[in-house]
């Protein structure tokens, strides 16, 4: 009986570690690895090598960059969402030529020589050309895309780079605050063309959403189309009837939107992926 | 006397097995962060989120940088 209860006990101490170990195992599949992260940390700054944190902090950067950008072309597969992405890189181009024009003004009348940030803006504005002339309906719509944003980001940093070599932190600060709520009419108009995109987009996913509920509130829709009611409005009444429906058709609604974003993210990514692989998204300009 | 251990040793293993499969069967299934659990509900949080995100936001720009 003695050798049963000791064979007993040897097995359920065994069983116990077995349990232990796997359940450790999948704690650090889930959390990574943190001791090796700080280990590399700590032999960076053992060896004082800022140039490896520099460098470091620009791969991070330029990942969130990228995931940004991947995150961007999500919409991209119709006419609608590449036309509502390039209206907005527009704009962002927009806002950069401006104030990087009121910047040159500002030099010149400091006696500073701006022969190398016009050129600068010279190129960026060939790029805003480049963004408009972009047809939203062709199917390498996204790639322009990314090729064109990355020029324009490409361009930014080095001009951005240039006026920090010319000027003192000082004066960075005051152009810096003068350049702060600058706008002008162009830049307007693209607001309310991306405005009114974004809102027709929104309306069509409402429009697929009610499609997978088995309601349609059109009020709701043309109210929202027309700017009487904000997003924000529309997203509440929207919870609030999915609120009140039982919890196997909240489960299929969610089921279905998340098939679809899982389905976009996955298109989004492997046409990154493919661009990258291939060299198409990196644009011209100064990379470093 | 070797009848009664293997049959203990029996009733270890089916103990196992059923702790075990009673564990994998029964621990919540996470999607993005986010649980739901077996019964087929789902946390309010996690379908806002989800539908929230097939709406774009009016006023958010796409990000190049600073020019100064």
């Amino acid at each position: 009986m003695k050798k049963i209860v000791n064979l007993f006990l040897v097995l359920v101490l065994m069983t116990s570690f077995v349990s232990l170990a796997f359940a450790d195992e999948a704690d650090d599949d889930y959390q990574g690895n943190p001791e090796d992260e700080n280990g590399a940390h700590d032999q960076v700054n053992e060896t004082g090598s800022h140039q490896n944190d520099s460098s470091e902090n620009e791969t991070e950067h330029d990942d969130s960059f990228n995931n940004e950008t991947e995150h961007e072309i999500e919409i991209m597969n119709n006419s609608l969402g590449a036309r509502i992405r390039l209206l907005q890189l527009e704009k962002a181009i927009l806002t950069n030529l401006l104030k990087g024009t009121m910047a040159v003004q500002v030099l010149q009348g400091l006696e500073v020589n701006t022969t190398q940030l016009e050129a600068i803006l010279a190129d960026l504005r060939d790029v805003l050309d480049a963004v408009r002339a972009a047809d939203p309906a062709a199917n390498d719509s996204v790639q322009i895309f990314v090729q064109l944003k990355n020029e324009t980001r490409n361009l930014t940093k080095e001009f951005r780079e240039t006026i920090r070599a010319l000027l003192d932190d000082e004066t960075i600060r005051e152009i810096k605050e003068r350049l702060r709520n600058m706008t002008s009419d162009e830049l307007q108009n693209c607001s309310q063309k991306i405005q009114k995109w974004i809102r027709h987009f929104n309306r069509n996913q409402l429009y697929r959403l009610y499609g997978i509920i088995g309601e349609t509130n059109t009020t709701l829709l043309n109210q929202y189309l027309n700017g009487n009611i904000t997003l924000d409005q529309v997203k509440l009444q929207l919870h609030k009837m999915i609120n009140q429906m039982t919890k196997e058709k909240r489960y299929m609604i969610f089921s279905e939107v998340k098939e679809e974003n899982i389905k976009k993210k996955i298109q989004a990514h492997e046409s990154f992926d493919d661009m990258e692989h291939h060299g198409g998204g990196n644009g011209h300009g100064k990379q470093d | 006397m070797n009848k009664k251990i293997i049959s203990l040793l029996f009733l270890l293993i089916l103990l196992v097995s059923v702790t075990v499969s009673y564990a994998y069967f029964n621990q919540p299934t996470t999607i993005d962060n986010h649980q739901t659990d077996s019964g087929g509900d789902i946390n309010q949080d996690t379908l806002t989120t989800e539908i929230d995100s097939t709406f774009l936001n009016e006023t958010q720009g796409i990000e190049i940088g600073e020019m100064i």
